[in-house]
This record gives C-alpha cells, structure tokens and sequence, in this order.
C-alpha cells in the first residue's frame, strides 16, 4: 500500500510536499472502508428519519382509526381515507381489527351491538394499523439495512 | 565489526524512516479507523436507545388506554393484564427483565405524574403505566471505560398516564362534540401526557 502511494506520489511531480498529504487521503478515501463508514453514517441517519416519520405517520393514523372505529360503530375507515385525512402517501397503510376475550383468547368479532361469547361477555376489541415503506440505502441492497422500514401500531377501542 | 557498523548506519535509517513523509497518512488513518469506527458504533447505539424509547413510548400510551378501559369497566384487577396484552401488541416484551407497572392514580395532572393519593376521598380517575427496558451496551461501555466507571447499563423507561373522562364528558350520537374542556375524544377514555 505504501509503495503504491510512493509511486504514485513520485509520478505526480517533484514538488513533493504541496497537496501530498490530501492525495494521499484522496487515495485512502478510494482503496480503504472509509468510504463505506462515511455512506453508512449518511445511510443509517436517513433510515432512522424516514422510521421515525413512518412511525408518527402510523401512530396517528391508530389514533384516528380508533376515534372513527368507536364513533361508526365499528366501521373501520379504510387505508385510503386515513392517507388522505393525513396527508401522507397512498399506499403506505394497512388496518385491521381483531378481537380478544379478557384473557387474552383470539375470538371472533361480532357484529356491532351482537353477543359475544367471551366469559362474562367481556371482550377487548383492538385497531390495528400497520406501514411500510421502501428504502434503498446508498451502501448495498440488504445487509446491514433493511430494504423497508415498518411500523404497527395497535389501539383497544372497547 | 559488524555489530558497530550496524550501530552506525540503524540511527541513520531511522531518521531517513523519520523525515520520510510519504505514507504517512495511511498510517494515521489505520491507527485512527478503530477510534472512528469506535465513534460511528456510539453514535448508533445511542440512536437506537432513542428510537426504543420511541417504540416504547407507543406501547405504553397504548396499554394506558388498554387499562383505563379495563378499569372505566369495573374490572381493575384485570387491568395489569390488559396493559401487559396491549403492551405485547406494540412490541414491547413484558418478559423479565423488562418491567411493567401499573398504577391507579387521581389525575390528569399537569407535573410528570399523576397524584397517588386524593385530597377528596373520591374514586382514583386515571391509570398510570411505566415500562422499563434494560439494555446492555457496547460502544458507550468502551467509551465510558476510558474515564471511569463504565456505563454497561442503560434503562430505558416511559410512561403514560390514561384519565377516565367524566360520562358528562363523553359524545352520544345525538352529542357527538360535547363543549366540555376542549374537544374530548371519542369514547370516555383520553391520553394525558
């Protein structure tokens, strides 16, 4: 590596000293991980924005999920109306809801103002919503980051 | 002679070695990679220690709401377990050593947690939910060793607290806005933060 730079220092001109040193960096820049280090500081910064964004986007859109599941009588807004109440990008959202007794069983939702079969009738009802969305890192396709960052969060309603 | 001829000549060698500049930042840059790479290490560690609290956070307004509702239904002592099923649900893990307490409480207040004890005898109105997350260090472990004691440690805690709004409070169909401080949310249960 040494010899490499020498040589190729010595090619350049007789004025040794002038710039040498920020060659020689340009040089290291190329052949060593620095680079990688650099592009994945960069990368690592823009994937933590983009989940924290995905994150608050997905929080808030449990939030209003839960306020329109309760208010309709548990009619779930669909994906669509949520981004567009929002504000962010089609397709990013899905949502759900899921049904558990007190204890924690899975159990079937029933319809709205139905009997449940939950011992002492006492059933927990949760909206979920989840995002995604693709990332393309500067450094390489997967490893060490993600090809996507996701978010689920899950509200109770009852 | 041999031995003073090499006497000689290794200090001129040495100097040569010495005046010789050419290289001299692949050396600096090797002996200095592990620092930088020490440094990127920290920055993400700690970076992640506050995107965990972020995810936390979630879970734990979540199994706030989770046990207010368990609790605005009668069913207290269940509510522990319907803040740990809520809590679950937003990956946090309540397996040891990671802690979830729940507590009832008078509140909302306007100071970092709600009151325990009531000045008016009256029924407790809010659920308070505090998760804790140990987690183990690597880079601020090193970091921290250089000048002390080392940081091997860091717990992550939040909390959320969970009011029970009065039913005066709480929207009908033919009320769907009551004019009750501000705008109440859509069931009886609201997230005080």
């Amino acid at each position: 590596m040494i010899n490499i730079l020498r040589r190729s220092l010595r090619a350049l001109n007789d004025a040794r000293d002038r710039g040498a040193v920020a060659i020689e960096f340009a040089l290291l820049m190329a052949f060593l991980p620095l680079t990688v280090l650099i592009f994945g500081i960069v990368d690592y910064g823009e994937i933590m924005v983009q989940a924290t964004n995905l994150s608050a986007i997905v929080r808030g859109a449990a939030e209003y999920a839960r306020g329109q599941f309760i208010q309709n009588n548990g009619a779930l807004p669909t994906a669509n109306e949520i981004e567009t109440v929002l504000n962010v990008p089609g397709g990013v959202l899905s949502i759900s809801s899921f049904c558990t007794c007190a204890n924690n069983t899975p159990v079937a939702c029933p319809a709205a103002g139905a009997a449940n079969s939950c011992p002492g009738g006492r059933i927990h009802t949760y909206v979920a919503v989840s995002g995604s969305q693709a990332y393309t890192p500067l450094v390489s396709g997967t490893w060490p980051f993600p090809p996507s960052v996701n978010a689920r969060t899950v509200l109770r309603t009852q | 002679m041999i031995a003073g001829k090499a006497a000689i000549s290794r200090p001129r060698v040495w100097r040569r070695l010495w005046r010789d500049e050419c290289g001299v930042v692949a050396v600096a840059v090797a002996v200095l990679l592990p620092v930088l790479i020490g440094f990127a290490g920290l920055g993400v560690e700690v970076g992640m220690w506050f995107w965990i609290q972020r995810q936390n956070q979630s879970a734990a307004d979540a199994a706030a709401i989770s046990a207010a509702l368990e609790y605005a239904e009668g069913a207290a002592t269940n509510s522990t377990a319907a803040a740990a099923a809520a809590a679950n649900y937003n990956l946090f893990s309540i397996s040891p050593p990671n802690t979830l307490t729940v507590s009832l409480c008078y509140g909302p207040t306007n100071g970092p947690s709600c009151n325990p004890s009531s000045s008016n005898g009256a029924q407790p109105n809010a659920v308070q939910v505090v998760l804790t997350q140990p987690l183990n260090t690597t880079f601020a472990n090193l970091v921290t060793a250089i000048w002390g004691p080392n940081i091997n440690t860091v717990t992550i805690t939040t909390k959320a607290i969970a009011a029970i709004w009065p039913s005066a409070a709480c929207p009908t169909a033919a009320d769907p806005v009551p004019a009750d401080n501000g705008t109440p949310p859509s069931n009886c249960v609201s997230l005080a933060l």
